[in-house]
């Protein structure tokens, strides 16, 4: 699949606001296909919004522990020197 | 853990790359992407050492191919591709191990000095272990890296519409697996959405 990023988009690394309230479970469409070649129906589940907030912060806190503890100083001097060759 | 310093391929490929000179502008895009790239990682493959290999593999290869890179284009999200799509090589080879059979990936999140004692977050990575890697992936992305259904689709090389599966899919498993009763009332009871949210990979 090509793809190209569009200048005019957001950086999504400014911002901790998810995308995942916007799901509406009832549009998706199941991956997997039967040997005819069909689209078996499964039937969707809607996870109501209690849970969806619970998950969603569950998930931000842990992702946020990872990103809040500092990157090692090999991967940052890694990037950084590159900007001071002469 | 792979440093500079380790004798590995990378040194030689580090040394030829350390010769470039870097966009100041672009080495700041890369270095302000690096924490959550690296969140990304240990999101992924759940343990910390194989997970600053992979963004250090990561780093290398975008500097390395850094020519095709379009400034001003988005470079989070070029980042995260580069790393999902080493990771998705790393993980054919180890399946065996990332699928977490043996707990190997809630033990190494554990041990994680920063989390100790918060039960309900490693109840949370336990869970998140127990997800297909291609749920997980979707979920973090969108749930927590904050790209959109189509920055997540395009990292991941599909449809929006199978990335909102997968996102469906990976919350319904989670809900069940840390008993979080909060479904719709006409929704079905826990013990269905554990067959359903089981059924299928996606």
């Amino acid at each position: 699949m090509k793809y190209t990023w569009a200048s005019g988009e957001s950086d999504p690394m400014k911002s901790q606001k998810t995308h995942l309230e916007a799901v509406e479970p009832e549009m998706d469409k199941p991956e997997s296909q039967d040997l005819t070649g069909k689209r078996p129906h499964r039937p969707e589940i809607r996870l109501g919004r209690e849970a969806q907030v619970r998950i969603g912060e569950l998930l931000r806190g842990m992702y946020n522990s990872y990103v809040n503890e500092g990157v090692p100083d090999h991967l940052e001097d890694l990037v950084r020197r590159l900007g001071e060759q002469e | 853990m792979r440093t500079w310093s380790a004798g590995s391929a990378n040194k030689s490929k580090a040394k030829g790359i350390l010769r470039m000179k870097l966009d100041p502008a672009i080495r700041d895009q890369v270095l302000a992407t690096v924490p959550s790239l690296r969140a990304f990682a240990i999101s992924l493959c759940g343990n910390i050492d194989r997970a600053d290999d992979l963004v250090q593999e990561t780093l290398l290869r975008a500097l390395a191919h850094i020519d095709s890179f379009e400034p001003g284009t988005n470079m989070p999200a070029w980042l995260f591709t580069i790393l999902r799509n080493l990771f998705r090589s790393e993980y054919r080879k180890r399946r065996r191990e990332v699928e977490d059979a043996d707990g190997r990936y809630a033990e190494t999140l554990k041990s994680h000095p920063e989390q100790t004692g918060r039960v309900e977050f490693d109840e949370f990575r336990t869970a998140l272990a127990k997800l297909p890697s291609d749920q997980r992936e979707a979920l973090i992305l969108v749930g927590a890296s904050g790209f959109s259904y189509d920055d997540a689709a395009a990292i991941c090389g599909c449809a929006v519409g199978t990335i909102k599966s997968r996102v469906n899919r990976a919350r319904t498993r989670l809900a069940d697996l840390l008993a979080i009763d909060s479904v719709d009332d006409f929704g079905p009871d826990r013990a269905t959405r554990a067959v359903l949210a089981g059924g299928g990979r996606g």
